[in-house]
């Protein structure tokens, strides 16, 4: 078992993770953190292929983490934006109770 | 063992430990800072993989925007008591499903092995010329989004 396998088996434990906290959980912030567990799993795989590959592969691989890098952090300030949003509305942030978005 | 493979299991048993107890903490600020944890963690296995400039942005905007992000988002709102709903059954069973299909679809076949470190320099010669265009339409995509959350935010006055 070499490198690139332990860092691929790691990753899908991490996957894993982010996959079971995404579907246990219903609130809003542990929900964007586990969406960010998802995407950092996604990123370590890139890199960990990137590592093995030729020069100019390895590069387009790196400025490709790097625009899923920069998304994530927009993702994440549009995510807290709205549910911000929810917290005013519904006094809490839990996905179950926000059955429409406009105010109620 | 070489001191690479020592350190490298060391970070990955750390940050699979810490995005686990980012899930699975009773207290929602805990996450968060385990959530830290993890991303710090993951800038110090790019460093070890040789991405030194996504290790630095992972560790700054990571693990330096987003976890602030979300520290800040959790103190100014109001505390009410905790009423998490958690779904363990389902949850579960999905992440059973998507265990079985990945270690079907891998099956026997072995990886790549070797070491390609990309200089800094390279790097930045190549997103400046090859990918100029996108990197300016990403940027724009920023600032629409920034504006587009602080209406979201404060858009009652």
């Amino acid at each position: 078992m070499n490198e690139t396998s332990i860092i691929l088996y790691s990753s899908i434990i991490m996957f894993a993770i982010g996959l079971y906290g995404l579907t246990t959980r219903r609130n809003a912030i542990r929900m964007l953190i586990s969406i960010e567990i998802l995407l950092n799993a996604a990123n370590l795989n890139i890199i960990n292929f990137a590592h093995r590959t030729a020069l100019t592969n390895a590069m387009q691989a790196q400025v490709l983490v790097l625009f899923s890098i920069a998304l994530a952090a927009i993702e994440a300030a549009i995510g807290i934006g709205i549910f911000i949003n929810l917290y005013r509305i519904y006094g809490e942030a839990e996905i179950d109770i926000a059955k429409k978005l406009r105010e109620v | 063992m070489d001191l690479y493979l020592v350190s490298l299991l060391t970070i990955l048993a750390i940050a699979a430990i810490s995005a686990f107890l980012a899930v699975e903490s009773r207290e929602l600020m805990h996450g968060v800072f385990f959530l830290g944890v993890f991303l710090v963690t993951m800038g110090a296995i790019y460093f070890l993989l040789g991405a030194e400039f996504i290790g630095v942005v992972q560790i700054l905007l990571y693990a330096g925007g987003v976890v602030v992000l979300l520290i800040f988002a959790l103190m100014l709102l109001p505390r009410r008591g905790e009423r998490e709903v958690i779904y363990r059954g389902p949850g579960t069973g999905i992440v059973m499903i998507f265990l079985v299909l990945f270690f079907l679809m891998l099956g026997k076949s072995s990886p790549p092995s070797g070491a390609v470190r990309v200089p800094t320099s390279l790097l930045a010669e190549t997103v400046l010329s090859q990918y100029l265009l996108l990197i300016l339409l990403l940027s724009l995509l920023i600032i629409v989004i920034l504006v587009a959350a602080s209406y979201l935010v404060g858009g009652e006055r």
